[in-house]
């Protein structure tokens, strides 16, 4: 194992990890690699929703709500605590 | 082929770019390249999937096919495109936005929502653990150990794995793990399934003699509920950001993704051709460890004591992925450190959280007279409920362009999604009526 001292070609390199240069291929682990610029996403903030998506959601959590209480009562019932259990 | 330290200017920092060392391996040709790319690559996708045939899924398959023989295998083959174009685009997501789902939710959508699905996830996530030990406790007992020292020895080495301070270590252990999986095509080559019936049952869909029973709905939905789980998005997304996966890797993590799902889907036929043989010869399913107890039987201890055994790996690789999207997810709705790249004194809360979450699940088990069962029973059915939600979330992320850009949906990716969401509504409606209406399919078994 040896240690280069050249700076290579940056765009060549991260897009197809071929150093036209030296007519090599280097393969570096993602978690040895600089870190990426990725998106802002502090920056962008909430995402902007219709009303008919926004009352979606909600009828979609008021659903899941009920399945919820619905699959809990179902169970409890079945463990005998309500006294009569199917 | 040699490793070595190389120097590459960060991104960031542009025309006024200090060279920064960074280590790779140099090799001359593309196909070596592509090769230890997909290599470094790989990981996320395997695990998410293989770990997704976790205990619920072992009890799951092995009891559809020791009551319905193969006549559903057409159903299982049928969620190879699902899970692979559900995860697909966590791939996208989490590489684009380097963030894990539970962040996502909550910047994008707003604290509201995002408490709600962080809620959602945590609560289903501990009650799925309660039943991988559930299967450990059942398998041990089977296996002649003892599960009040076996489940907490289990729970340790869970501990182990995950707090060494090297996502690296922790992904190779884990990937080793699925490897053993495998081992599941040796069992299903052991007990001799027919090549003919395989083929017709998986080119003919259709239902078992008998009918639309309310035992059939219900492992109908369960099959789907456990090869696509609400865990499976969060920690995906979240292990793609811990391993800082670069927009030149979506190539190669959606194929570490499609492995990944070919595999579990196949070992998850394995699974019910083991159920099959089961059926065969006419033994009566109670769980899994009972069922490997009975193969013993016909096929010797080893075969029993592999069964016993994958069980207890299907259950420790489920605990270990679904503990951590708890934890990861906790971490990044409370802007904790949470990487497992992080020593534990470095990102305490994150690995409390992991901590907890399989240790409370552990000691549940070991309460005596816990209704396991009914547990396990509850569990399915929760997931199965929550699972649009969770993928509406998703999709609508998905379709997010300021997010996402390029890498956003595309018309046939929209198509395709809905479609999936639809039938996934579709049964987990039929699901809710059998919740709420329990004589609404008859009862008799459609066993054939």
């Amino acid at each position: 194992m040896s240690t280069m001292t050249q700076v290579l070609n940056p765009e060549t390199m991260r897009k197809s990890g071929y150093d036209e240069e030296l007519n090599r291929y280097v393969v570096v682990h993602p978690l040895d690699d600089v870190p990426e610029a990725k998106v802002d996403i502090e920056a962008l903030g909430p995402m902007p929703m219709t009303p008919s998506v926004k009352w979606s959601l909600i009828s979609l959590r008021g659903y899941l709500l009920l399945m919820i209480a619905l699959v809990f009562y179902r169970v409890l019932g079945l463990a005998g605590l309500f006294g009569g259990a199917r | 082929m040699t490793n070595r330290a190389i120097l590459l200017p960060a991104d960031e920092v542009g025309e006024q770019a200090t060279p920064v060392a960074v280590r790779g391996t140099v090799v001359r040709t593309k196909w070596a390249h592509s090769l230890l790319t997909f290599l470094a690559v790989f990981g996320p996708g395997l695990i998410v999937m293989v770990a997704d045939n976790d205990a619920g899924a072992v009890s799951t398959y092995t009891q559809t096919g020791a009551q319905y023989g193969t006549r559903l295998l057409w159903l299982i083959l049928l969620l190879l495109p699902v899970t692979y174009f559900i995860q697909e685009m966590v791939v996208r997501l989490g590489i684009a936005t380097g963030q894990g789902h539970a962040a996502m939710i909550y910047q994008r959508f707003g604290k509201w929502w995002g408490l709600f699905s962080l809620v959602d996830l945590e609560l289903v996530n501990f009650l799925t653990l309660v039943t991988e030990f559930a299967a450990i406790d059942l398998a041990l007992t089977q296996l002649g150990v003892d599960p009040r020292w076996g489940v907490p020895a289990v729970a340790f080495g869970l501990i182990l794995i995950a707090v060494t301070g090297s996502y690296r270590r922790w992904e190779r252990s884990v990937v080793f793990l699925c490897l053993l999986d495998l081992a599941w095509f040796l069992i299903a080559w052991k007990v001799h399934p027919a090549a003919g019936q395989l083929v017709q049952s998986a080119l003919t869909p259709g239902l078992p003699a008998g009918g639309l029973t309310a035992n059939l709905v219900f492992l109908m939905v369960a099959v789907v509920g456990t090869t696509v789980a609400p865990w499976q998005l969060f920690f995906q997304q979240s292990c793609i950001a811990d391993k800082r996966l670069r927009f030149a890797d979506i190539p190669w993590a959606r194929l570490d993704t499609l492995v990944g799902a070919c595999i579990t889907i196949s070992v998850a036929v394995c699974m019910l051709l083991v159920g099959n043989a089961s059926l065969a010869h006419g033994f009566q399913f109670a769980d899994p460890a009972r069922m490997a107890a009975d193969l013993g039987t016909i096929g010797g201890p080893l075969l029993k004591n592999l069964i016993l055994l994958l069980m207890i790996n299907a259950a420790v690789l489920g605990t270990s992925a679904i503990s951590l999207s708890s934890a990861w997810a906790y971490g990044e709705v409370r802007r904790w450190p949470h990487s497992l790249q992080l020593p534990p004194g470095k990102a305490l809360g994150f690995y409390t959280v992991y901590l907890l979450s399989v240790a409370a699940a552990a000691a549940i088990v070991l309460i005596p007279r816990a209704p396991l069962q009914l547990i396990i029973l509850g569990v399915q059915v929760l997931a199965g409920v929550m699972l649009p939600s969770a993928i509406i979330f998703l999709q609508l992320l998905l379709n997010d362009k300021e997010l996402l850009g390029p890498f956003a949906n595309k018309r046939w990716n929209n198509i395709i999604n809905w479609t999936i969401i639809a039938v996934l509504f579709a049964l987990s409606l039929v699901l809710a009526a059998q919740v709420a209406a329990p004589n609404l399919f008859p009862a008799a078994s459609g066993a054939h």
